[in-house]
């Protein structure tokens, strides 16, 4: 019985993940293009890919703006969601606000980003002068543009994260934290004890698939920068799009495809671990 | 209780009003542009005040046609991945969190790694086996696709919620005597509809927007609304901006009506009301 | 209030269950029907739909248009070409994707021109004709043509009391500073714009230095003096503000059409059919302003050949209605169809005596320049399997002189050891 109701979710992903990413690996190990035959070269396009200095630094340009956007999305959305957590006014209104940036279409959104933060008349840009913060140089600075790629990201993927923590927070039983304040706990105190273990399963699933879909960054920096200036801010994503879909360089494409799931699978497990420790406690 | 003080207060509606805010300020432009007449769309400095003008929407419907028909697949296609996601993701998600066993570790494991791959990647393979199996072009296609992609944040959101439902609900249900099909319906599902809203939203939005395998598997039956933008954007010489912000202002108005729909369902305390119930 | 919901939700389920493979059995897979034919078409609807609807009425078939943008169309195209069997009768193609290797993918047109001749196909201008050609063989048929000129916003001219178009090409040069200033109303002005630090967008700038990235016989100029003159011109260009900061990152030609259309440049090298665009009534401030000129060469040069891209049709070889395919392409490129493209949707016509009918004449106030212009021109790169790569090669070297990460030389030394290198493998 258990398995069977776990058949339609494998069979899918079986079907059409799994299957097809079998073939990814065979695509690794070949040469290919389009209107030339495949040809078999082992090893040779992750060699190619692991000697690329290019290559490197989109790995850590990726791991630089994911871990600083993970971590940022989740401090804000426990915040707004524990202030969105008692009555308010409008909550529908605010939380269909809250969710646009993610339902809005991307390239629309990423096409008004750049007008707002246009180096040479931007509003934004504006504002930071008058304000006396210097310029945000995107265009010309790689950390300037990964900053804001990190803001753009966060803009963009915060709904996610904040909905997940938002129903967690809201999943409490009322009486749960209202027993601690009984007990006589402080404001911090029954959020520590009482609210964050108990959303922390949720919280840590969010905190899994945010790096996940994280570590395949492509859109705001595709949009915003292309990678560039000179390749400065290329991105793990970017990368494989590059090759893939510009050069058709099949092979290298699928190496770096099956590189980011060994930085993916890396990260995850740490978080996966600590989530089956967790419940293996309690259970 | 329920009374904050003074300064909790000022602090929670500033944390909501600044959130707000962020992420109002480029939609609001996005829609405001679409009323615009074309020249003060990105003039510089901005327009803040302008005569407000449907010329943009007039020309939407005039110049794509097609949009109309894409809205439709889009929605077609959107609900059927929603329903398709809750539902296998419910019942794996259920598994997941009461039976333990090797294999199911492995199991859901395997959801989380196979996932890992980034999807452009599989549309190399894929493209051809769908063309051999003649299955490009369909509704079906693109929401078991776009399913299979949501189904692993599904499943392990719906473990999460699952195992916060306590397992003496289902135990007192099992002594009266009712099947897994009746525990599942009676006892779990109802009291992990805040994971169903999650991955609801979430499968629908994803769909909703979805472009890549929009792109590699459909051609004119099923093509959706984010193709019919991309393809603004596709002519050569020029962007009519204004089109392109009106079919992004109308895109984001059923996404708006469903997470109003849904809120409705986000309720505090929904476990410990399930105990008295 | 619990109740209500907790039985909505149940309902809700319980309609999944029976809607699931309901929805299924209603969507029956798509195939093309006999009556349609099916145009791979990017942005072919803009191209000549009304052309093509004619020949579609002649013949009682139905039009399907795949319309993707560019790199899409192009991935999709050769994804369809490489499977067993495509429902897709043609397809248009940008001339920089095709290569030796891509050709494989399609049939080569001269048998059908040998059975069924398309009118003067010699009428199509040779250098065209020529980048479609590999091995011999004539692979895509050519039916519009984007060439690069010269765009002066006129109005902003006179402001800086310059009356007279620029005969030579160090007068576009000294014009590019005089233009670059703040308008009465505060608005920066950018003197000469490109599309992009692209080869594609400064070809036509280069070239005017005697330079050439690689030659059409496959030789690396990339570090010739000439082409670290028009680089190390650029870098001052950029640093003195002729060119905006966002120039490193432009997306053409959204990106450039606007700085035109707001007067936030006063020149631009892009195709002549911009100008509709630079002056489009609705979207531009300056819409009587905009002239458009072939860019003056040298004092004392000959022109170089101008920077053109255009498109072809091409029939994939695994596709299943080829004689209908070759039909629609002999009517789509006569000599009334490419005026009729010119003329409806001011595409460049590839065959130079369009230029001659009273027409276009009309139409294009560019006509003669333009047809100057197209008489000798040739891409910017010549189509090979790497050539994509070689270009984000040179994008790259740009963007780091201009960021002042490198030099000029050292720049293009890079670019071409790298290039060649790329040729070698």
């Amino acid at each position: 019985m258990p398995y069977l109701l776990t058949a339609p979710v494998m069979i899918m992903l079986g079907c059409i993940l799994l299957v097809p990413s079998i073939y990814v690996v065979w695509m690794s190990l070949n040469s290919s293009s389009f209107g030339v035959e495949s040809n078999w070269v082992g090893l040779d396009n992750y060699v190619r890919i692991l000697s690329d200095p290019v290559f490197w630094r989109s790995t850590l340009n990726t791991l630089i703006v994911v871990n600083i956007v993970v971590y940022v999305e989740i401090v804000l959305a426990i915040c707004l969601s524990l202030a969105l957590a008692r009555n308010v006014i409008g909550r529908a209104v605010i939380i269909s606000i809250i969710l646009m940036p993610y339902a809005v279409s991307e390239v629309a959104a990423i096409v008004m980003w750049r007008y707002m933060f246009e180096p040479d008349v931007g509003i934004v840009n504006y504002g930071l002068e008058w304000l006396g913060l210097g310029q945000l140089n995107w265009v010309v600075d790689r950390w300037h543009a990964l900053f804001l790629v990190s803001l753009l990201t966060i803009w963009q993927s915060f709904p996610f994260t904040f909905l997940i923590i938002y129903a967690a927070v809201k999943n409490q039983p009322r009486e749960t934290i209202e027993a601690a304040f009984v007990d006589g706990a402080n404001r911090f105190q029954a959020f520590f004890n009482v609210t964050l273990p108990a959303i922390m399963p949720v919280v840590l699933v969010a905190v899994i698939f945010r790096y996940i879909f994280g570590l395949r960054l492509f859109s705001e920096v595709w949009l915003l920068t292309q990678g560039g200036p000179a390749r400065l801010t290329e991105v793990m994503a970017t990368y494989l799009y590059r090759y893939g879909f510009r050069y058709q360089d099949f092979g290298v494409a699928a190496a770096t495809a099956l590189i980011m799931l060994v930085v993916s699978l890396a990260i995850a497990t740490v978080y996966v671990r600590w989530l089956y420790l967790r419940s293996s406690k309690i259970g | 209780m329920d009374k904050d003080p003074f300064h909790i207060k000022v602090i929670r509606y500033s944390v909501i009003l600044v959130m707000t805010i962020w992420s109002a300020v480029p939609v609001y432009f996005a829609v405001a542009s679409s009323f615009k007449p074309p020249r003060d769309i990105f003039s510089v400095p901005p327009t803040f005040i302008f005569q407000p003008t449907l010329e943009s929407y007039e020309q939407l419907f005039t110049l794509w046609p097609t949009f109309t028909d894409a809205m439709l697949n889009s929605l077609v296609i959107a609900v059927g991945t929603t329903l398709l996601t809750v539902v296998s993701a419910s019942l794996a998600g259920y598994v997941f969190s009461r039976y333990q066993s090797r294999v199911l570790s492995g199991a859901a494991i395997f959801t989380l790694l196979i996932r890992m791959l980034p999807p452009i990647i599989i549309t190399l393979p894929l493209f051809p086996v769908v063309n051999a199996l003649r299955l490009n072009d369909t509704h079906i296609l693109l929401i078991v696709i776009y399913a299979t992609f949501q189904l692993s944040f599904a499943t392990w959101i719906m473990k999460a919620f699952i195992d916060a439902v306590p397992k003496e609900l289902e135990e007192a249900a099992l002594i009266d005597g009712a099947g897994t099909a009746s525990i599942l319906l009676r006892v779990i599902m109802p009291l992990a509809v805040h994971g169903m809203i999650v991955a609801a939203t979430f499968a629908f939005i994803a769909s909703w927007n979805e472009f890549l395998f929009a792109y590699v598997f459909s051609s004119t039956r099923a093509r959706t609304a984010p193709l019919i933008l991309s393809q603004m954007l596709a002519t050569e010489s020029n962007v009519e901006w204004g089109v392109l912000f009106a079919g992004t202002s109308i895109q984001l108005i059923p996404v708006i009506v469903l997470v109003l729909a849904l809120q409705r369902f986000i309720i505090a305390g929904l476990t410990a009301g399930g105990v008295k119930g | 209030m619990r109740q209500t919901n907790r039985r909505s939700v149940l309902s809700g389920m319980a309609a999944t269950f029976l809607g699931a493979p309901l929805a299924g059995s209603l969507v029956t897979p798509a195939r093309a029907a006999e009556g349609d034919f099916r145009i791979l078409g990017g942005a072919v609807q803009s191209f000549g739909a009304s052309i093509a609807q004619a020949w579609a009425d002649s013949h009682n078939l139905k039009l399907e248009y795949i319309s993707l943008d560019v790199d899409s169309h192009h991935t999709r195209l050769f994804q369809e070409a490489s499977l067993a069997e495509t429902t897709v009768d043609v397809s248009i193609i940008l001339n920089r994707f095709l290569s030796d290797n891509i050709v494989n993918l399609f049939d080569p047109l001269d048998a059908y021109q040998a059975a069924n001749p398309i009118e003067n196909l010699d009428g199509i201008s040779a250098g065209l004709r020529q980048a479609m050609t590999y091995g011999g063989k004539l692979y895509g048929v050519p039916f519009r043509h984007a060439t690069e000129g010269l765009h002066m916003n006129t109005a902003l001219l006179k402001e800086r009391g310059i009356t007279e178009y620029p005969k030579t090409f160090e007068e576009v040069l000294d014009y590019a500073e005089k233009l670059t200033y703040k308008r009465a109303d505060g608005t920066q002005v950018s003197g000469l714009i490109f599309e992009g630090p692209t080869v594609a967008s400064l070809s036509e700038y280069y070239r005017n230095f005697g330079a050439e990235f690689i030659t059409p016989d496959m030789q690396v100029k990339a570090d010739a003096p000439e082409m670290i003159a028009a680089i190390t011109q650029l870098q001052k260009f950029f640093a003195d503000g002729v060119l905006p900061k966002a120039f490193l990152n432009f997306v053409p030609p959204a990106d450039t059409n606007n700085l035109m259309q707001q007067g936030r440049a006063a020149m631009i090298f892009s195709p002549f059919g911009r100008t509709f665009v630079y002056a489009d009534s609705k979207a531009s401030k300056f819409p009587n302003d905009m002239a458009v000129i072939a860019v003056p060469p040298r004092a004392g040069h000959a022109a170089p050949p101008t920077k053109t891209e255009f498109w072809g049709y091409v029939i994939p070889k695994n596709s299943t209605r080829k004689d209908l395919a070759w039909d629609f392409i002999r009517y789509m490129s006569s000599l009334e169809s490419i005026v009729q493209m010119a003329v409806q949707y001011g595409n460049g016509p590839v065959r130079p005596a369009a230029y001659a009918d009273p027409r276009v004449q009309k139409a294009f106030t560019y006509a003669d320049a333009e047809a100057a212009a197209i008489a000798n021109a040739t891409p910017p790169l010549p189509g090979f399997p790497q050539s994509a790569k070689a270009a984000d090669y040179f994008t790259a070297a740009v963007q780091s002189v201009l960021i002042g990460a490198s030099s000029a030389e050292d720049a293009m030394k890079d670019v071409a050891s790298q290039t060649r290198a790329l040729l070698k493998q």
